[in-house]
């Protein structure tokens, strides 16, 4: 969930993780990159075989377009999709919902989901963008990197909208800490949130790589937060442990370069402490899990940055799960797209959606004092 | 100015949809309002509280089903002649008897255990209040009740329960928080009610998540408000539908006055999704978690005794927000393994002036006692 935390918010309302990989850590450069001009033209039949019968059959618009290799990576990555999927749904009429059972059959449906996902979005989108227009990652994430802005909340239970959110993130070597802050003023609600995050492998500002750039990382993460909700008589404390990476998407097809995942799992545990007298306090666990799949936009170091389509498991944010009005509601978590872009080397803007219990809309102001090379 | 209309027309249609996401159970609340009345031509049938459904209405003739003890109804004639009408009411409680204008009362004729049928002179455009309820409904008396939830598709099996049940000494009803079917069709929730005649007590019920597998859902229009309160010995009962992981905004404003109602009395509230999933990384519980703890706080804030919920297949006691709570999904459906606890359901014995006094767990091959 940290790594939701640390994915969406990470790259979402807080400091970019995108940078290039470290000579000491990072793993080998993967396919060689060496730009095919060829593919800059546009096959438009490609891109209608992209949708149909791409949507049924992933990599199509790849085939089409006369790249064999790329298609079948797709068909595969939708095939291991499915089985992810079908995998996660075997133990059901067999165990119910065993506690034990479920955090894993929902992270198998949830990495299955990715993959079938990302199998067909990218490859609408890499015929549908030349790869000269495509982004690339940051070679290396900013040490500093400040945020401030307005957060809007629908939410039908709760009376609270306008959020002031401000935070920042610093890096220290390979390791950094990201608080910030969520304040309703009319409201008296409240959400304050630390990540501590180490960076196991991936690019650090103080470690890039001569070679490509490559915005793949590997986070353990650790994540306090407290939200305090007065009016509804109620607060609740969560300490959170969790994994979040990111895989350019290069390393797997070079013609998918300028692409990404990103995938995170972990665990949490809340105290809600209520108001009413005699009430006490509950403990509650919480599975955290987080996928992305998003697209580099120009060059974030001078102009651009990039854009996300995400999946978060979590229950206790603004968002929180989805409600739907058929038999399954409840179970999801919500799900969320935003758009990071540095209109300068120092400053840039964050828009985030999120669709869950509630609409939450962010707008931020993003500054680094650092220049990025 | 057109192209503004428009424009706004657009906008409010949008906001009109993006909210529909967000209030799953608003439909299902909205037709809470309207359980309980009919009119045709000849006749108009108001249930008070709408805690009976009106299930068949002709010249002369009324079918209600039962949603709760004790309710009030009227039937207004809308014509010129005098007829005799045959009261049918099904899922009543066994020795319930019919109060007249006036406070004579009427014994009817029992047909099964739970079905008793009533006849009754309308005079020409004449509006009747009636009222039924057993006897002693009103007294501040001990009583036991039951709680049978999550069928689905065990349904075959279900004559076993019941058997089981019509053995329990001294049950008044049974309770249910929801999945009495599988996907909430109409043929499921006949069957449902076809297999309650064997019962020998009336069963009320919210619903759960599977009964709304089947387009617009047909749950109201056999076993009533999803949302509902009532009484019973001085006891306050309150069925709340977290059939979607959430209550709809408008159901949180009545729960605030059933609340009130019942702040110094006992207070039983059933639902079938819990709040709070206690085994948390499962998420079985409401889609938010802080929706889920502003419920328990408010509910604890009014002093309600005993939670009771559906919805995940197994049996446990625990405490939210300071309140006992027991999530008991024991009808069938697809158990979680390993549990040691099969198909059961729960016998409840509640004094009103002590509380919630003893909370049994029946296992349908073996039972022992909690608390």
């Amino acid at each position: 969930m940290a790594a939701m935390a640390f994915a969406s918010a990470a790259s979402a309302h807080e400091p970019s993780a995108g940078s290039t990989m470290t000579e000491h850590s990072a793993p080998s450069s993967g396919p060689p990159e060496t730009p095919d001009e060829s593919h800059d033209e546009i096959s438009a039949l490609g891109v209608g075989a992209a949708l149909f019968p791409g949507i049924i059959i992933h990599g199509s618009g790849h085939y089409v377009a006369g790249d064999e290799g790329t298609a079948k990576t797709l068909v595969w990555a939708e095939l291991a999709g499915i089985s992810l999927v079908a995998l996660a749904l075997l133990p059901a009429p067999i165990v119910g919902a065993h506690p034990y059972v479920v955090p894993f059959s929902a992270l198998s449906a949830m990495t299955g989901v990715m993959l079938f996902g990302g199998s067909w979005l990218f490859d609408v989108y890499s015929v549908l963008v030349p790869p000269s227009v495509r982004g690339v990652p940051q070679r290396r994430p900013s040490r500093l990197e400040s945020f401030v802005g307005y957060r809007y909340v629908y939410d039908p239970i709760f009376e609270y909208r306008h959020f002031l959110a401000e935070g920042f993130e610093l890096w220290l070597g390979q390791f950094r800490i990201a608080p910030r802050a969520d304040l309703s003023p009319n409201d008296a609600n409240a959400r304050y949130r630390a990540l501590a995050a180490w960076r196991l492998w991936g690019a650090t500002p103080d470690a890039r790589s001569a070679g490509p750039q490559d915005g793949s990382f590997v986070d353990v993460n650790g994540g306090l937060t407290h939200h305090r909700f007065v009016r509804d008589g109620f607060d609740v404390s969560t300490a959170e442990l969790s994994l979040s990476s990111r895989l350019d998407m290069r390393r797997v097809d070079v013609d998918l370069r300028g692409t990404f995942v990103e995938w995170g799992a972990g665990l949490g545990i809340s105290r809600y402490r209520y108001r009413a007298a005699g009430a006490g306090n509950d403990d509650n666990g919480m599975l955290l899990m987080n996928f992305a799949l998003g697209a580099y936009i120009g060059n974030p170091a001078r102009r651009g940055g990039e854009a996300r389509l995400y999946y978060d498991h979590r229950h206790d944010d603004f968002a929180a799960g989805t409600k739907l009005t058929g038999l399954g509601s409840g179970a999801l978590g919500h799900f969320g797209a935003d758009l990071r872009y540095y209109v300068s080397p120092s400053w840039g803007g964050h828009a985030d959606f999120q669709v869950g219990s509630a609409y939450v809309t962010s707008f931020s102001v993003l500054y680094r004092p650092e220049r990025i090379p | 100015m057109k192209r503004t209309s428009l424009e706004l027309c657009t906008a409010a249609a949008l906001s009109v949809l993006l909210s529909s996401c967000l209030r799953a159970a608003e439909s299902r609340a909205r037709q809470d309002e309207t359980v309980g009345q009919r009119t045709i031509e000849e006749a108009s049938v108001n249930v008070g509280s709408g805690r009976a459904v009106v299930r068949g209405l002709e010249p002369g003739g009324l079918r209600l089903w039962a949603s709760a003890p004790a309710f009030d109804f009227t039937i207004d004639s809308l014509e010129p002649v005098r007829r005799t009408w045959q009261i049918r009411i099904d899922n009543a409680m066994p020795d319930s008897t019919l109060t007249l204008p006036g406070g004579g009362t009427l014994d009817g004729v029992w047909t099964l255990p739970t079905r008793v049928e009533f006849s009754v002179e309308i005079e020409a455009n004449e509006n009747i209040q009636l009222q039924l309820g057993p006897a002693g409904w009103e007294r501040s008396e001990p009583f036991r009740f039951g709680l049978l939830s999550d069928v689905q598709t065990a349904i075959d099996g279900i004559g076993d329960i019941i058997e089981r049940i019509n053995d329990e000494e001294d049950l008044s009803f049974v309770l249910g928080a929801g999945d009495l079917t599988e996907r909430g069709t109409e043929r499921e929730l006949r069957r449902f009610q076809h297999e309650l005649e064997a019962m020998n007590v009336p069963y009320y019920t919210t619903l759960g998540n599977h009964e709304l597998g089947a387009g617009p859902p047909p749950y109201h229009d056999y076993f009533g408000r999803g949302n509902q309160s009532f009484w019973f010995r001085k006891t306050k009962f309150t069925l709340l539908d977290s059939a979607s992981a959430t209550l709809d905004p408008r159901v949180y404003d009545w729960l605030d006055g059933w609340l009130e109602e019942a702040r110094d009395d006992v207070h039983i509230v059933a639902m079938h999704i819990p709040p709070m999933d206690p085994t948390g990384t499962r998420h079985g519980g409401f889609a938010s978690k802080n929706e889920a703890a502003k419920l328990l706080n408010q509910l604890k804030r009014f002093g309600v005794d005993l939670t009771l919920y559906g919805h995940i297949h197994t049996y446990v006691r625990f405490e939210n927000a300071g309140i006992p709570a027991h999530i008991a999904g024991g009808g069938g459906a697809i158990p979680n393994r390993g549990d040691g606890i099969g198909r059961h359901y729960m016998v409840i014995d509640v004094d009103p002036s002590k509380g919630v006094t003893s909370a049994r767990v029946v296992e349908v091959d073996g039972d022992w006692d909690y608390w």
